[in-house]
């Protein structure tokens, strides 16, 4: 009962926010707020490749062993904006290692940007240096430290799982991901859990039609607007993996049923024969 | 001089990073009521939140306390004590403790500086006995928390008065200044690195006539330093 009335209440708030013009999905009850109090709310991203767009435009299905040159889109940011009605920065940088580079250019892109989120998703490349778990977590703990510092909430993305062509980065993604879950909790910042969302969503993730196959590494057109739509329930406080995580989402921000494609991975739970949960 | 007891102090942060931006910001925190007590000035760039216990009751003292963030005193009971210091929500992965004998009207700080990949994580454990005569001013001290230099050269002035009229002073790594008598209302904190006299952090605080303050320069030279105001 309590979800549905938070879910209609955040359902007004859209609405109310499409009808006045700003159509943003901000409000209160959601806990998506204007954290800086400077009037508006703006998203800042910061990753890589799959920050950047690397392989949008392409559609499901698609074989690709490796990405044609210049494949690319607005990715899961320019989604993100027109999902939430806000103004979503773009701050990946293709091919960037967050040990070697990205965790120097973090503190600049937040003190220029001064948004009210940063959402950092980076680290596949560093699977390729084989950087250890460790040394990820004390750097992801870094810019955590950098983003609350600056008063910007941060929202850390765990990884797409690699498959395919680059299978054997998955032990390293698997395990920045974890670092990415562990982290999340000490520090209590939010956490959009982009590995759990591709294995509900694609049971065999060999076939799996987030990305491109066999190929494995980057999302494509599909496969970023997953990455949207983790984050916007996240900002949103929407569990998305719930089984009624994906219409509630859809009533938030005003799609249609069947819009969101992250499937769900919590069963819903089995009527007794008084009709009362188990 | 009598503290304002009961009464909620602003604690004022203010950040310039090491690469030349700058800027500040504002959050409560600060003095607060606990006639004896601890709180934690976390200045360690890749460290988690922490957690401190005390031996002489069930449960976290103090909870999450993360980097550059504000904190009020937490109760301290009287009477010989052992303070543990764990990561946070992790009370099996512990910092270091310390056995203190709680006196009745005794006020501690507890620093988290260093890091974990080359300089390791360090905590220093002060007893903030403010003087009692301060005159017109304040009183400010500068607690360096953070890596990169092992010596900072601090200099206390009003902004844009001239460079002979500042309070100077040098502070060592892990280490505090006394309290510093200076003039109350808005001055110029900058902290240089000693062995290039680099501008590491240089922040504009207000500080209240007849209140004692504690800065902390937290963070690492040349990445990003974040310097926190406490009032005590």
């Amino acid at each position: 009962m309590k979800k549905n009335i938070t879910s209609t209440l955040t359902t007004i708030f859209a609405l109310v926010g499409v009808v006045g013009g700003c159509s943003s999905a901000y409000s209160q009850e959601s806990g998506f707020r204007d954290v800086n109090g400077d009037g508006k709310v703006t998203i800042a991203t910061f990753g890589d490749s799959l920050t950047f767009g690397i392989g949008d435009g392409i559609p499901p299905g698609t074989f690709f062993e490796s990405l044609p040159e210049g494949t690319s889109g607005p990715g899961y940011p320019g989604r993100l904006s027109s999902l939430l009605g806000v103004p979503v920065s773009n701050g990946g940088v293709p091919g960037e290692e967050f040990i070697a580079a990205g965790k120097f250019r973090f503190p600049a892109v937040v003190s220029a940007r001064r948004p009210d989120y940063i959402v950092f998703l980076e680290g596949t490349n560093d699977s390729v240096r084989k950087v250890t778990r460790g040394e990820y977590a004390r750097d992801l703990q870094r810019v955590i430290n950098v983003a609350r510092a600056e008063g910007v909430e941060i929202v850390v993305l765990t990884l797409p799982p690699t498959v395919g062509v680059h299978a054997a980065l998955a032990p390293f993604v698997d395990a920045f991901s974890s670092a990415v879950l562990e982290l999340s909790s000490l520090n209590e910042v939010l956490v959009g859990d982009l590995a759990r969302a591709w294995k509900s969503t694609c049971p065999d993730l060999e076939e799996c039609r987030l990305y491109s196959i066999p190929e494995g590494l980057h999302p494509n057109t599909l496969g970023y607007t997953a990455i949207a739509q983790v984050v916007a329930s996240t900002l949103l406080g929407i569990d998305i993996f719930l089984p009624n995580g994906a219409s509630d989402l859809e009533n938030a921000l005003g799609l249609n049923p069947g819009d969101v494609v992250v499937r769900p991975d919590v069963a819903a739970p089995n009527p007794t024969a008084n009709g009362e949960p188990q | 001089m009598l503290k304002k007891l009961g009464c909620a102090v602003v604690a004022i942060t203010f950040s310039l990073s090491a690469c030349g931006g700058g800027g500040g910001g504002g959050e409560g925190g600060g003095g607060g009521s606990a006639p004896r007590g601890v709180r934690i000035l976390h200045g360690a760039i890749d460290a988690a939140p922490i957690d401190v216990y005390t031996s002489l009751s069930p449960g976290a003292l103090i909870q999450r306390a993360s980097f550059a963030s504000t904190q009020l005193y937490s109760l301290l009971p009287e009477g010989q004590q052992t303070l543990t210091v764990t990561r946070a929500k992790t009370p099996s992965v512990e910092i270091r403790s310390f056995n203190v004998d709680v006196q009745s009207r005794q006020r501690m700080t507890l620093v988290l500086f260093g890091d974990n990949q080359q300089f390791g994580l360090s905590t220093r454990l002060f007893t903030d006995e403010i003087p009692e005569e301060r005159g017109e001013g304040t009183l400010l001290r500068v607690v360096d928390g953070m890596t990169g230099a092992s010596e900072l050269l601090i200099s206390i002035r009003v902004p844009n008065a001239p460079r002979n009229q500042s309070t100077t002073t040098r502070v060592a790594y892990g280490n505090a200044t006394p309290y510093l008598s200076i003039p109350s209302g808005v001055v110029r904190v900058t902290a240089q690195r000693a062995a290039d006299a680099k501008i590491v952090s240089s922040v504009d605080i207000t500080l209240d006539a007849g209140e004692a303050y504690t800065l902390l320069v937290g963070g690492e030279a040349d990445y990003y330093v974040k310097s926190t105001l406490y009032a005590d």
